[in-house]
């Protein structure tokens, strides 16, 4: 059990702060001078700190004002209707909102197309008999894999150099579902827990699990990395027994 | 720098709205960042930051010309991330990994092990309550003192200082279970 004094942590950041007295410090030099503890707190508590200044901080500057006041401005035009634009000016704003409009379009498109396909028995891959190996997931196409107490299916969208997996669980027991990658091809770019029971998730460098008991769907995006081409693996473990591995080729 | 930004507030607020430009350009990287620190996201951190400027002109006429307008700005910036993450909350049940983080870096083993330290303490911060990130990220990120955190969390100063001392204890905590000492 810990033995950290109040005493101790406050001398411990006015140190880190700088702004320890020199009374406080021999009362600190005491306390650590009897207290392996202490000692081993101080030296944590240090390396933390140092590590907190050191940590790489991004400075990206980005150019946000032009942005900004085409925003203002439309809105102004909102509120006070009548205000007379340059065509030039009428122009670019018309040109951003069709860019605009068209993004969301193409999101809307996709969602649509994933949800469609989610929705489309006749599609769907099957593949409950052979427990490993190797098998390719066409963009669009659903993959399902089950068993008397659970059922997986992956709906895998490939745009670009971007594959957006969207994987539903259902399982009667608690079921763990593990994706691994190369991280020489692929980079996470986001786990989304989307709906359902989640029942802990880790993420680590080339690979993802979660815990799953009842339904549970995730969203999985991966960015590849120009002309690296490389497999994925899932694998499901129930009660540390691996039920099922396999080798998926994203296409 | 404080008078000449009250100056242009006042032209701002007397009808020359294209001066705001000159605040956005000023402060546009340090709004930015500061979202980016809190939230790990690039795309909604940049997008965030243009709400905050829009909301900043919006409001600009409560602007008391008490506080400086940095700290004015960095209010809005922080509560923003706030509630967009309550908002999000639902979607980051699972741990979201920090964006800039790429794996492949690095050339060689200590830079590796380097990198690999950051992810983990970035993931951690990220983990902290909000109230707690805030601080942290300001101090450590921004290298506000304790004076001018407190004045944009609108905070007494001592209160700063527990929620820094009480956020490190809770990194200390969450990192010792990842070996990180």
């Amino acid at each position: 059990m810990s033995t950290i004094s109040s005493e101790l942590e406050l001398l411990v950041n006015r140190k880190l702060d700088g702004t320890i007295s020199p009374k406080e410090q021999e009362v600190l030099d005491r306390i650590l001078s009897e207290s392996e503890e202490a000692v081993r707190f101080l030296r944590d508590m240090e390396k933390l700190e140092s590590s907190l200044r050191g940590v790489a901080r991004e400075e990206i500057k980005p150019e946000l004002s032009q942005e900004v006041m085409e925003q203002i401005h439309i809105k102004q035009k909102h509120v006070f209707g009548a205000e007379k634009k340059s065509f030039k000016m009428h122009f670019r704003f018309q040109r951003r909102q069709l860019f605009r409009y068209a993004a969301i379009l193409i999101i809307g498109l996709l969602i649509g197309s994933a949800a469609t396909l989610m929705l489309q028995p006749g599609r769907i891959f099957h593949n409950t008999g052979d427990m490993s190996g190797t098998m390719a997931a066409r963009s669009g196409e659903k993959l399902a894999f089950s068993h008397d107490s659970w059922q997986v299916e992956i709906n895998p969208m490939v745009v670009d150099q971007m594959a957006i997996l969207i994987i539903s669980v259902a399982s009667d027991r608690p079921l763990d579902v593990n994706l691994s990658f190369d991280t020489q091809a692929y980079r996470l770019s986001r786990a989304r827990y989307l709906s359902g029971t989640d029942i802990g998730s880790a993420i680590q460098a080339g690979s993802i699990s979660f815990g799953v008991s009842g339904k549970a769907v995730y969203q999985i995006v991966l960015n590849q990395y120009s002309g690296m081409s490389s497999p994925v693996f899932l694998e499901l473990t129930q009660e540390d027994q691996v039920l099922y591995r396999k080798e998926i080729v994203l296409q | 720098m404080k008078n000449e930004e009250f100056e242009i507030i006042r032209r701002i607020l007397g009808g020359e709205t294209q001066e705001y430009k000159k605040l956005v350009h000023n402060y546009q990287a340090a709004v930015y960042n500061v979202l980016y620190q809190m939230l790990h996201q690039h795309t909604e951190a940049e997008e965030l930051a243009q709400d905050v400027f829009v909301k900043a002109y919006e409001k600009l006429a409560t602007f008391n010309f008490q506080s400086r307008f940095f700290s004015w700005i960095f209010r809005i910036a922080i509560n923003t991330a706030i509630t967009h993450q309550k908002k999000a909350q639902r979607f980051l049940q699972l741990e979201r990994l920090p964006e800039d983080i790429d794996h492949n870096a690095g050339n060689n083993e200590q830079q590796m092990m380097d990198k690999e330290r950051d992810v983990i303490l970035k993931k951690a911060i990220l983990r902290l309550k909000e109230t707690y990130r805030a601080v942290i990220v300001l101090h450590y990120f921004e290298q506000l003192s304790y004076a001018e955190i407190a004045e944009v969390l609108e905070l007494p100063e001592k209160k700063v200082k527990s929620r820094l001392y009480d956020g490190r204890k809770l990194l200390k905590s969450m990192l010792e279970k990842q070996d990180f000492f």
